[in-house]
């Protein structure tokens, strides 16, 4: 079966600057999390898979279609959420929808019966005859989500889903996008810069700085990949607890209550040792779990030693 | 309430060819432009038409025998030679092309359109059909309906008529394509649709003032090829066989043709470098 999305040696220049840089990977069908800072090269990435723009050299395949030749077929199976507003205000949220997926190829009476479902999932039912101009940035947001899903595509590519939104609006967005990820035989693209909407919704991951691939994998794996480190929480004084533990060879970091170190044969007697020796009360001992945020900020300061050295 | 993943009522159909697309987009800005204004700019023009066709024709049929055979077809020519039909024109064009891509441009939702499957092209020509239609009810349909009353009315013989539908025809269609390719490009230009409404006025007026300004001082007639209005008027007056206008006809048309040529690929050249997912 060939892979949902495929880049080899991609390129792309914008006259003396180069957005990507040679990435080469295949990704599977499934909920893909695309993470990097500004000007990672991200909606670069997203321009050429819509194939809006030709790559530089190297190429890319969507469904096992060339992005540069068969934009139209591809873009028919994706849907798009863009990061910034982008609606016709003037337009009730069910014109809007339907005339997107009009756009898209629907027949008018399936385009319209379909934004009518789609604007029930988001949550829009009782809004959906008002006017977009009269929307909450929620709202807004929900009817972006909804026009990318009207034509039912295999592939839904969101860009930035939850910025501007609340705490409260945040969570339900992602509470979508959780749903939409879990449907078979759908796949998603979500791109984002905040890591932890990604962790929430996505299996995998690819990191991107400065145009280029830092990571790409399975999420789990990519953890796991991660030193080997456990996570103490001391009642007590935890400088002292950490002098004890250096004192016995182990290199412990202070973070605010939580003491971490990295866990070696025996690391766990010696923990305790420490513990009585400096009279605090070990409350729990744990493997630390690595976020995406970590591994992301460890693989930046890896690759920066690695053009340092 | 819970929620729960979208159960689409009908099976995925086959999606629509793409002319099927891009006339979803025509359909919607033809309606979209469906406003009061419009309609009375659409009502005047037709008015200022039906009247400067219907009533030459009646006051030469009470002086019939005093006009010679080839006056009734000039009669045609009136209703463009009196400015009123082109400034009409440029009314209607200013109004109905002024938002047609700028305010895709504003609302930023031109990312969205780019995004489906259809092309540049296709959303051009979508865009492009809706300001081209609106303009076609003015400038070719109530000369059309003038030659069918002088018709009905007995004024004019079929031949005659035919001979005016004709040329009605050939000035509207290259009024329509010249207003609609100068009006998307102009809009495609900038995301006020007010400053783009201003500009397609600007542009047409100020071509005709300029080029009636350069001719007078020059003495040089051929200037009048820098304006549209007068080019038309040039085309007009060789399809109904009015002589005295000092640019040709046929080449008046031919600049007309490459005028909207040039236009229409200008504007598909904007929206080439249109940010479609800006950084």
């Amino acid at each position: 079966m060939p892979p949902l999305l495929e880049t080899v040696e991609l390129t792309r220049r914008f006259d003396e600057v180069e957005a990507i840089r040679g990435i080469s990977m295949a990704l599977p069908a499934g909920a893909i999390g695309l993470i990097g800072p500004n000007g990672a090269g991200k909606t670069t990435l997203l321009r050429i898979l819509l194939g809006l723009i030709p790559p530089s050299s190297g190429s890319a395949r969507v469904f096992d279609k060339d992005c540069e030749v068969d934009g139209i077929q591809i873009r028919e199976r994706v849907g798009y959420m863009p990061e910034h507003d982008c609606l016709l205000p003037e337009m009730s949220g069910i014109g809007f929808v339907a005339y997107m997926g009009r756009v898209s190829g629907l027949p008018k009476e399936v385009a319209f019966r379909r934004a009518h479902e789609v604007l029930q999932f988001t949550g829009l039912r009782e809004e959906r005859y008002r006017k977009i101009s009269e929307y909450s940035v929620g709202m807004r947001q929900r009817v972006k989500l909804a026009q990318a899903l009207v034509h039912d595509p295999p592939l839904c590519i969101f860009d930035e889903p939850t910025a501007g939104l609340d705490p409260a609006g945040r969570e339900g967005m992602l509470g979508l996008l959780q749903i939409l990820a879990s449907r078979p035989g759908r796949s998603m693209v979500l791109s984002t810069h905040l890591l932890g909407d990604v962790e929430k919704v996505c299996d995998r991951v690819v990191m991107m700085n400065a145009g280029q691939l830092l990571a790409e994998g399975r999420l789990s794996d990519l953890k796991a990949t991660g030193r080997d480190e456990v996570v103490v929480r001391v009642k007590g004084d935890p400088l002292l607890f950490a002098s004890a533990l250096r004192a016995k060879g182990l290199s412990p970091e202070v973070q605010r209550s939580e003491i971490r170190l990295v866990r070696s044969p025996g690391s766990e007697i010696q923990i305790f040792a420490a513990a009585r020796e400096s009279g605090v009360q070990v409350r729990y001992l744990r493997p630390a779990v690595h976020t995406v945020e970590e591994l992301f900020l460890s693989l930046l300061e890896a690759r920066a030693k690695g053009a340092v050295s | 309430m819970s929620i729960h993943a979208p159960e689409y009522s009908l099976p995925p159909p086959a999606l629509r060819p793409r002319p099927d697309r891009w006339g979803a987009i025509l359909e919607s800005q033809l309606l979209e432009r469906g406003k009061a204004l419009n309609f009375v700019l659409l009502g005047l023009l037709s008015a200022a038409v039906l009247l400067s066709t219907v009533v030459p024709f009646y006051i030469a049929t009470l002086f019939r025998g005093g006009f010679g055979p080839g006056v009734s077809a000039r009669l045609f020519f009136i209703p463009f030679s009196t400015g009123v039909w082109f400034f009409l024109l440029v009314l209607l064009s200013s109004s109905v092309g002024a938002g047609i891509v700028s305010r895709d441009l504003a609302s930023r939702s031109l990312t969205l359109y780019l995004a489906r499957p259809i092309t540049r092209f296709d959303y051009l020509v979508a865009k492009s059909g809706a300001v081209a239609a609106w303009i076609f009810f003015g400038a070719v349909i109530p000369s059309s309906i003038g030659c069918f009353i002088v018709l009905s009315l007995g004024y004019a013989s079929l031949p005659l008529a035919l001979q005016g539908f004709g040329g009605d025809l050939a000035v509207g269609l290259l009024a329509v394509t010249a207003f609609t390719g100068i009006s998307v490009f102009l809009s495609s230009l900038s995301s006020r649709s007010a400053l783009a409404g201003a500009g397609i006025f600007g542009v047409l007026i100020g071509s005709e003032a300029v080029a009636v300004l350069l001719a007078a001082i020059s003495n040089q007639p051929s200037f009048g090829y820098l304006s549209p209005d007068e080019n038309l008027i040039a085309v007009a007056s060789g399809a109904f066989g009015v002589g005295g206008d000092p640019l040709s006809p046929w080449v008046a048309a031919v600049i007309l043709i490459g005028f909207s040529a040039t236009t229409f690929f200008l504007a598909y050249w904007r929206l080439e470098g249109a940010e479609v997912v800006p950084e």
